[in-house]
This record gives structure tokens, C-alpha cells and sequence, in this order.
């Protein structure tokens, strides 16, 4: 356990009621974690996990039922904490009224910087994010995508220590992503610690240090993503194109698993096996050649975050 | 703070960037360029339009019938001057209500128009003021008095025509309507319009001011705040849209705070109005008007306020249900309620409450008899410990039921009196009946009688006083002299008979006129009033700006001996009492004066309630002691011996509705509507107290209705708090004539802190709700 985490999370407990009946709902059942200085943390989970929850529990934004939940050495929620960090929340609103700069100001003035402050960083800031050329525009004619920048502008503009950041490229189109992973990068450089919650488990597992996967209030998996990658000692998955009959493929492969099969044609064919070692693979080689079948292509697949979520998802219990 | 002051800040950009506030200040620029060219110039008052004469039918009459005759008077002067055609066809023409063949309106119209446009061609002429014709003519005003001193070649022809309006009035009191020395033109740019009005200068400044009231209570108080709750509704709301709240709150700053600040900004809408409409009107009055009232601008911290009232309950609305719709309806709703409490609770007072004040209080041999203010007369009932109705006549039924739902019918419709007659144990009233309408009778009760009200005699027309003489005879002060009740009034009258035949003319009566005499003739023209001393049985008499003290001569006949013109307009209500050597007024500027008797000389003047009007002063028999009891419902004293005015050491101070001495001296003080209380003086040991319960409606309304009335908010009364500052009069007349008729005293200051607390509350559960919700 770090001494000085920025983030630190034991047995978090937090709870609602709903409805008429006022029944009670647990969106986390103590949850544990921490999050390093300098380190972005990534949280993962499906709909409904408690993703959101815990950030607010962290904001001070509603009150934990139990556990407890540090930010900057301080309670979660504790106002001179807050000073330190920035947020950009998910789907993020701001009013019709505000063109990029003054939201800018206001935003930046409920963070506690002065005029002159604000004035200074503004205009990098909106350079950065891809904004420096729409500064006096009304956000009404903004996209979602440029919302969200503008929403992450506003974020970095106290120059926090920690951000927290939900959803951040959702919506963004592919330059957009860009634009973000190279902001998360440079606060990486900058020792600025990085909560990040994201349903994008590519740029998770591009820019995040470690993660935690989240499930129904629960924390399934913890670690880096190596750790929670697939283990490889459960095989190797090869990615093979070939050319030839599907019955004389079926023939050559025998009992050996098949993982996916997409035919284009009846002559060409990309399928996925699994393979215990290398003798494995030298022997299917054989086999499909001596059939006549020609091997267009070959090539083993790297098991990413998603295979390990989608496992995790899909009944596979391998809770770390 | 700074962060609180950007919210602030925020809202107003919020307020700028939304397009309703720019119809709005589009609106209110149309508007006050519209009245922008508005202004007036003063001419002297001289035309006679359609209302300076009332009814033009007795004039043209008069001057029908006295044309005719060769003595030399004003209608014949008038008669003279008019051209061969008009003559004719004045002399033809069958008047309606005069007439009886005055069936066809057309020929009476016809020849209205022809004489009132000759009539007014008649007042440029210098010739018209003969002596002999106005000889007869009581020439009161000042003005016409200097008018005619001067010589009429060198008056400018507006000097003769006002002359000669001046003369019309005084020659035709009853019709013709006195009038200011000025009028007020009114113009548009260069155009003017309208007749002119008869305003005196510091009217109009009082006119413009209650015009600018009701202008700001519309526009501001009324349209202004349903369009800023229609606007700044979804404020609060908006703030609870996920995106955005989630970012505000993740920021280092307290929620309610916050809630605060928002609830602040969004009164910056109506703010920006307010100060706009305001601002504009203000510098309008000024540079049109020469109005430059800075308490004018105060108009928007109060509609500020008013709209931040209401603002609450929508603001608590949008935290708690977080819709727009719901807290325009929610706001609506909390409207509604405040007005039918305020509308329940002045519907109860005026019929009510004010109805059974009392407002007279006199001794009748071993019992009290206490007026209130429908006029009716009650005897106290020792064994029932209760008031008792007496002496209510046939006239007074007819009267009750529109007196006790128009109040303002009260003052013209409560009789004159009563007043006791110790010598014959009998009260005596002069009371106007509904039908015939403005017909005075002469009511009588005698004790022995059980007070029973009979008598079907005619009173003087306009008796505005009753008095008992120190000999013990009744004295009526009426409009043209003074009478005195030598007959029992309670005696049926016999026609005039001729040849056996009835004739319709009223009847003597048991009345006498007693002066003064046809040289000295006082018309006691509104605004007006008499008092009497009640050891020494001199009179005063008050009208337009001049008292006259009378005293009976061998011949028990009133006649003038000393006269005094106060300061001030001519046309100024007081009211009076005399008592020992003193003369004590209360004027319409809130002033208390005390005059000496002889010489008139100031012995005393203050304004104990400021600018607040006296309503009653009595003077105690031995003349040292004089109750000043104001509108507001406070009592002083004038102790003549000391010559000091003190606020009288009683219970009900601000509830007080009457003060009375009895023979010995003490004071008799109404309170709390129908309780009576005797204190000696100068002790004010209270000797005797008349508490009677107040009945089931009354207690309802007191201990019921008016505690929740007065905490519940009263955001739409705060207009009155606005008319306050304006005219810094707490009470609001409906009369201009008599001091004495009633006026309503809404407390300014209790719409601003009930509304206040009211307010203050909805914030705080607002502030603890949003503190303590998860969002």
C-alpha cells in the first residue's frame, strides 16, 4: 500500500432507494483500490456497474453508506480537495449562453483563478484540445465531440493534481481521441495523476497504468493490463487466411477447436484456432499443407483488455 | 466570494443573452418614448366645462326664471349677457327633472350647448361684474376679493375671465364648482389636448406620483414579475440537468451557496426591467414633469423584492421537482393563495371589523351611547355586558346593507349626530335617506320611548353638525346658517293648507334659523367643518381656509366676531375643537396647531404622527384637555394649561377608533373596535372599562383570520409600502373633503417583513434540501 496515494478506496460502500417502495438498490459493495501519484487509473465496467457512483463518492457529489474514500490525503468531497482536482463528467452541459472563452471564465472562476489566470492558460488550453479557432463561438453550434474537449479544457484550466475524467472520448472522432490521449499523455509527463472511467477499453488500455474492472458494485479485476490480459499459458491464438475447400479445411484440422470462421467465397476462408505451444502450430501447419490447402496468411493474436473483459463478462470466472 | 459574484455574474449574462428580456426592454423603450412627449403648462382656470357645473339644469333654470324677474342678481346678470336666440330658446326649452314635459332630449341639448358656449363668451367680457347684480354675493375667496379691488381695464383678458369665473362660483355655490387659480394644460409635444384640469401644482406632483404608482404596480409589480417567473423558471431547474450540476458541484464551493447565488442571479431579469422602466420614468417626471423624486427609484429594490418573493416559492419548486412547468404552476398556485387570504381578510374588516368600530362616544344622562361607524347608535347594557343597538330608523335599515359592503358609501350615508338632548332626554340626528335620494330628515327618540326613532321632519340642506347649547337646545349647522330646534322634533308637522287644499311645500318645521345674519352669511362650502364650545356656546366654523367664530347674542341669535385665515391652500380639510381660550386644528399635513382663541395666535404646533392625518379632536368641557385621535389609530393629548402634546398613556394605542370627554372631565377612549375605556386625567387611571365579547364573526376574524393574514407573504401588498415612501402616509384617504371620513391604514412596513420571513424560510428549507440531496 502506497503512503501517499492520491486516491485511496477501502470497502466503499455506497447505496440508494428507489422508487415508490423507496427499495433499496447497492451500487458499490465495498470496493477497494488505490490510485498512485502520477498515475493514470483506469476503471472499467458495463452499464450499471457503479462506475459513476464511486466518482461522485469521490466528488463529495452524494455520501458513501460506508468504507471510506480518501482524495489528496483528504475525505472525498472534503471542499479543499476539490480545489485540486479537475472533473469532466459524462455527458457534460454547458449552457446555451456561453461561448468557448467565457465558459472558460466561469468555470474557471468557481475554481478559485483570478482574471488574469485565466486569461493566460485560456488560449493554450483551447489550442490544445483543437478549440483555438471557435474561442468566441456560442457552444450552442458545438458538436458533442467539441463539447467534451471544451469540457476537458475547463478541466486542466486550475491545473489540478488529479483529474477525473468520465467518459472522456465518448463522442470524439478519431482525431479527437487523438487530441485527448495526447493531453492525458503530456499530464502523464507532468506527474498529474488520471482517474479515468471509460467504456473504451482500447484507449483504456493505451494511455492506463492499471486498471480496475467494476461489475455490479464489485471489483472483479485490478492491476495492470498485462495482469488482467488473458494468461498466455492457456495457449497461443493464431489468425489464419487459407485457401481451399471448407470440407478439406474441416478434414485437416480434425477435433482441433475452432474459435471463429468467416468464409469470402467458397475458396478463401479466416478462421481463429487456439494452440497449446509451438509443436502445436508446426503440426496443424503440416496437416493443412498436406491436404492442399494453401496458407495465404499466418499470424498469432495478441490477447487485449477487451478478450479480458469479455471473459470476464461472458461467465469466466477469473476475479483477481 | 468571487466565485458566488461569477454565478451572480453568470445569470445576468444568461438574463442578457435571452431574447424574451430583449422583447422586453424593446416593450418598455415603446412605452416610455410613447409617454415621453407626454407634459402640461398652467393656464388660469376660467372655462366652464361639462363637470364645473353640476347640474347644469338648476343653472340654466335659475337663470330662466330670474331672466325674467327685474331684480338685479347674478342669473339675471347672467340672463342679460346671453344673445336674443339663446334667450329664447332657454325660455322654451323644457329642462329634464326641472320640467315635466322634458320628455325629448334633443331641444334641451341643443340649447345646453348654446348656453354654456355663450357663457363662456360671457367671462371675457369686462362689463359683466355689476355691483348691483353680485351685491348679495358672499365674496369668500381671497383671490376674487383681490381681483375685484383691482381695476378691471388693467386686468389681461385671462384676469377677466377668471374674475368672472370666480364670481360664478361664488354667486352659484351649490352648482357651480370652485376651482383652483391654475389649471394643468395637458400637452402631447407641441399638441394640446384635453381640457384643462383643475389641479393645483402640489396635487399634480401628488397625482403624478400615484400615477407612477399604479404605472409601476402594472408594469412592474404585475406584468413584469409573471414574465420574469415565466423566464427565470427553468433557471433553477437547468441547474439540475446531470451535466451541468455534477460539473458545479465537483468545484470547491458550498452548495447552498450556490443554490443562492443562482436564486440571486435569476432576480437579475426583472432587475434589469425594473431599473429600465424606472429609471425612465423617473427622468421622464423630471425633465416633462419637473418631478425630480428620488424616492422614485426605490420603486425597483421593492419590485425587486416582490418579484424575489415569489421567486422562492420557484426556486424551492425547481429544487425540489426540478421542472420548469412545475414551478411556474407551483408559483401560481402560492399567488392564488396569498390573494384570497388578503382578499378574505379585507372583505372581513370592511364589512366587519371597520363597520363596528366606534366612532363617537357621548354620556346620555346615566348612560353611554356609542356610534360606530355604519352611524348606528348603541346603549351600553350593563347586565348583558354588551352594546345595544338603539335608535335605528327606518332610513338607517335602508342604509345598512350598501353601507356595510361600500365603504366609501359610509361617509356620505352615516347620519349627522346623534346628539343628546338633556333637557328633553331625547337624541336628536339629521339622516339622509336612499329614497328620495339626498333627502335630510329630522330623526328624534325619546328615552321614554325606549328610543325609538320617529319624526318625518326636513333638516337644513348640507347640516354637517349637530351641537347642544349650554342652555340645553339642539343646534344644527348646516350648509347656509345655523339652526336651532325650538319644536319637538318628534311632533308631526301640518301642511300648508290653501282653501283647504294641501300644498307641496315643506313645512317650517321645529327648526329656527338662528344666523348669522344675511351680511355675515357663511356658505359652508366643502371642505368644511363647525365645533362648538361646550361651556361658553361659541361656535366655529370652518370653510375654505377661514374660521369664523360666532357667539349668540341677547337675541340667542349666532353672529361673527372674529375671523382667521390659516395658512396654506384655501382648499384644505381640518378638523377643529374649541374649548376655554384655545382653538385646536388637526390639518391635513399631519400638523397639530393650537391656536388662542382671541388673538389666533400660535400657541403650539407639531406633527406627533408625521404627515398622518388627525382624524377626530375633542375638546374636554373645562377646555384644558383636547383628544387628538389620529388615522393611524393613535391617540395624543393637548393639555391647554401646560401647552404640551404626549401621546396618551392608554391601552389600544394603533387600534384607537374614538375619543370622548365626559362631564366630569374624563376620557373616554374606543379600542379594538367595541371596547371602552374611562380614564382620568392626567393620571390616566383607567376608572372604568366596557368590554363586551366579540361575537362569533368577530373573534374569527380577529384571533382567526388576521393571525394568518399576518404571516402569511403579502408580496402583491408591497405596492403599498411603495405609496408609503412616495407619500410617507401610512393611511389612504378617499376623501379630499373631510378629515373625518374614515381612510384605510394598511401598515406599510407589514407586507415587507411578513414576505421577508415568508421568504427567508422557503430559502432555508431550499438551502438545507439542496445540502443535503444526493444527486
Amino acid at each position: 500500500m502506497e503512503q501517499h496515494a492520491t486516491i485511496q478506496v477501502t470497502d466503499l460502500r455506497k447505496s440508494y432507494c428507489n422508487g415508490l417502495f423507496r427499495k433499496r438498490f447497492e451500487a458499490l459493495k465495498g470496493v477497494s483500490f488505490e490510485v498512485g501519484r502520477g498515475e493514470i487509473f483506469g476503471l472499467l465496467g458495463p452499464n450499471g456497474a457503479g462506475k459513476t457512483t464511486l466518482i461522485k463518492v469521490l466528488l463529495g457529489i452524494v455520501r458513501r453508506n460506508g468504507g471510506s474514500a480518501r482524495l489528496l490525503g483528504r475525505p472525498a468531497g472534503d471542499r479543499s480537495s476539490r480545489v485540486k482536482v479537475g472533473y469532466l463528467p459524462e455527458n457534460l452541459r454547458i449552457a446555451n449562453h456561453h461561448t468557448a472563452n467565457t465558459a472558460m471564465e466561469y468555470y474557471g472562476k468557481l475554481s478559485g483563478l483570478g482574471r488574469s489566470e485565466i486569461k493566460s492558460r485560456r488560449d493554450e488550453l483551447l489550442e490544445s484540445v483543437g478549440l483555438a479557432d471557435r474561442t468566441r463561438e456560442s457552444v450552442k453550434k458545438f458538436s458533442k465531440g467539441m463539447l467534451q474537449r471544451l469540457g476537458l479544457a475547463q478541466a486542466l484550466l486550475h491545473e489540478p493534481e488529479v483529474l477525473i475524467l468520465d467518459e472522456p472520448t465518448d463522442g470524439l472522432d478519431p482525431v479527437g481521441r487523438s487530441h485527448v490521449r495526447n493531453v492525458l499523455n503530456d499530464l502523464k509527463r507532468r506527474g498529474k495523476t488520471i482517474f479515468l472511467n471509460s467504456h473504451m477499453l482500447q484507449e483504456v488500455e493505451l494511455v492506463c497504468d492499471r486498471v480496475a474492472i467494476l461489475d455490479r458494485g464489485i471489483v472483479k479485476a485490478l492491476g495492470t493490463v498485462d495482469e488482467i490480459a488473458p494468461d498466455q499459458s492457456e495457449g497461443i491464438e493464431l489468425e489464419l487466411t487459407l485457401t481451399g475447400g471448407k470440407p478439406t479445411i474441416e478434414a485437416a484440422l480434425g477435433e482441433r477447436t475452432i474459435g471463429q470462421w468467416d468464409s469470402a467465397g467458397d475458396e478463401q476462408h479466416r478462421l481463429r484456432l487456439r494452440m497449446s505451444d509451438q509443436s502445436a502450430i508446426d503440426q496443424c501447419i503440416d496437416d493443412l499443407r498436406k491436404s492442399d490447402v494453401s496458407i495465404v496468411g499466418l499470424s498469432p493474436r495478441r490477447l487485449t483488455l477487451e478478450d479480458a473483459f469479455l471473459r470476464l463478462f461472458s461467465g469466466g470466472d477469473s476475479t483477481t | 466570494m468571487t466565485k458566488y459574484l461569477a454565478i451572480i455574474k453568470d445569470s445576468f449574462r444568461e438574463a442578457l443573452a435571452s431574447r424574451v428580456l430583449w422583447i422586453v426592454l424593446v416593450l418598455i423603450t415603446l412605452f416610455l418614448l410613447a409617454i415621453a412627449p407626454l407634459g402640461y403648462h398652467e393656464v388660469l382656470t376660467w372655462e366652464l366645462g361639462d363637470n364645473d357645473v353640476r347640474p347644469w339644469e338648476e343653472l340654466m333654470d335659475k337663470v330662466r326664471d330670474e331672466g325674467k324677474s327685474d331684480e338685479a342678481t347674478p342669473a339675471k346678470r347672467i340672463w342679460e349677457s346671453l344673445d336674443g336666440d339663446t334667450q329664447k330658446q332657454l325660455a322654451t326649452v323644457a329642462i329634464p327633472g326641472i320640467d315635466s314635459d322634458a320628455a325629448n332630449p334633443g331641444p334641451f341639448f341643443r340649447a345646453f350647448r348654446k348656453f354654456r358656449g355663450q357663457l363662456n363668451e360671457t367671462l371675457g367680457n369686462r362689463d359683466f361684474y355689476q355691483p348691483d347684480s353680485f351685491k348679495d354675493v358672499a365674496m369668500v375667496s381671497q383671490e376674487l376679493r383681490d381681483l375685484r379691488g383691482s381695476d378691471i381695464e388693467e386686468l389681461s383678458e385671462l384676469e377677466v375671465k377668471r374674475f368672472n369665473r370666480l364670481l360664478l362660483e361664488a354667486s352659484f355655490p351649490d352648482e357651480v364648482r370652485g376651482s383652483p387659480p391654475t389649471s394643468i394644460q395637458s400637452k402631447y409635444g407641441w399638441w394640446d389636448f384635453a381640457d384643462p384640469f383643475p389641479l393645483r401644482g402640489a396635487v399634480l406632483q401628488e397625482t403624478l406620483q400615484s400615477s407612477v404608482s399604479i404605472v409601476m404596480n402594472w408594469f412592474v409589480g404585475a406584468i413584469g414579475v409573471i414574465v420574469a417567473i415565466l423566464v427565470t423558471a427553468p433557471i433553477v431547474p437547468q441547474m439540475f440537468d446531470q451535466g451541468a450540476l455534477h460539473l458545479l458541484l465537483s468545484k470547491p464551493i458550498s452548495r447552498w451557496l450556490l443554490f443562492l447565488s443562482k436564486f440571486l442571479g435569476g432576480c437579475a431579469f426583472i432587475g434589469i426591467c425594473a431599473s429600465y422602466l424606472v429609471a425612465g420614468l423617473w427622468l421622464i417626471l423630471g425633465s416633462r414633469f419637473g418631478v425630480w423624486e428620488p424616492k422614485l427609484l426605490l420603486g425597483v429594490p421593492i419590485y425587486l423584492f416582490v418579484f424575489a418573493v415569489y421567486y422562492s416559492v420557484s426556486a424551492l419548486a425547481g429544487v425540489i421537482y426540478r421542472s420548469p412547468i412545475v414551478c411556474i404552476v407551483v408559483t401560481i398556485l402560492f399567488w392564488l393563495a396569498c390573494f384570497s387570504v388578503g382578499l378574505t381578510k379585507l372583505a372581513f374588516e370592511n364589512t366587519l371589523w371597520d363597520s363596528a368600530k366606534i366612532k363617537q362616544v357621548f354620556e346620555a344622562g346615566d348612560t353611554l351611547i356609542a356610534v360606530n361607524e355604519l352611524g348606528i347608535a348603541h346603549e351600553w347594557d350593563a347586565s348583558g355586558n354588551a352594546w345595544e343597538e338603539v335608535f335605528v330608523s327606518r332610513i338607517q335599515r335602508q342604509a345598512r346593507f350598501p353601507m356595510l359592503l361600500a365603504p366609501e358609501a359610509r361617509n356620505s350615508l352615516a347620519p349627522v349626530g346623534p346628539a343628546y338632548d338633556s333637557k328633553n332626554d331625547r337624541l336628536v340626528s339629521v339622516q339622509l335617506t336612499i329614497q328620495p335620494p339626498g333627502s335630510a330628515k329630522l330623526v328624534a327618540a325619546d328615552r321614554s320611548d325606549g328610543w325609538e326613532p320617529e319624526g318625518d321632519n326636513n333638516a337644513p340642506s348640507g347640516t354637517r353638525a349637530i351641537f347642544q347649547e349650554p342652555t340645553g337646545s339642539v343646534l344644527l349647522v348646516s350648509r347656509v346658517g345655523v339652526f336651532r330646534i325650538t319644536d319637538n322634533p318628534l311632533k308631526e308637522q301640518k301642511p300648508i293648507e290653501l282653501f283647504g287644499f294641501e300644498l307641496p311645500l315643506p313645512t317650517a318645521g321645529p327648526i329656527e334659523n338662528v344666523g348669522p345674519r344675511d351680511e355675515d352669511a357663511i356658505v359652508l362650502t366643502n371642505p368644511a367643518t363647525a365645533s362648538m364650545n361646550q361651556s361658553t356656546g361659541e361656535l366655529a366654523l370652518y370653510t375654505r381656509g377661514t374660521i369664523t367664530l360666532l357667539k349668540a347674542n341677547d337675541r340667542r341669535r349666532y353672529e361673527p366676531f372674529a375671523e382667521h385665515e390659516l395658512d396654506g391652500e384655501e382648499r384644505q380639510p381640518v378638523v377643529m375643537a374649541l374649548g376655554g381660550s384655545t382653538v385646536l386644528l388637526g390639518r391635513n399635513d399631519g400638523r397639530v396647531q393650537a391656536l388662542d382663541l382671541k388673538t389666533f395666535e400660535e400657541r403650539l404646533s407639531a406633527n406627533p404622527e408625521e404627515s398622518n392625518q388627525p382624524r377626530f379632536v375633542t375638546a374636554s368641557p373645562n377646555g384644558r384637555w383636547f383628544a387628538i385621535v389620529f388615522h393611524t389609530g393613535k391617540l395624543w393629548l393637548y393639555d391647554a394649561q401646560s401647552n404640551e402634546i404626549t401621546q396618551a398613556r392608554v391601552a389600544g394605542q394603533g387600534d384607537i377608533s374614538c375619543a370622548a370627554f365626559s362631564k366630569d372631565n374624563s376620557l373616554y377612549v374606543a379600542e379594538h373596535a367595541v371596547r371602552l375605556s374611562k380614564y382620568s386625567l392626567p393620571d390616566f387611571n383607567r376608572t372604568e372599562r366596557y368590554a363586551p365579547s366579540l361575537g362569533v364573526l368577530l373573534t374569527g376574524y380577529r384571533y382567526g383570520l388576521l393571525p394568518i393574514y399576518t404571516i402569511f407573504p403579502k408580496p402583491g401588498e408591497l405596492g403599498t409600502t411603495f405609496d408609503y415612501f412616495l407619500s410617507e402616509k401610512k393611511t389612504e384617504t378617499s376623501s379630499n373633503n373631510n378629515l373625518s371620513d374614515a381612510q384605510r391604514t394598511p401598515n406599510p412596513w407589514t407586507p415587507v417583513w411578513s414576505s421577508a420571513l415568508f421568504m427567508i424560510v422557503v430559502l432555508t428549507i431550499a438551502c438545507v434540501y439542496i445540502e443535503w440531496q444526493e444527486f
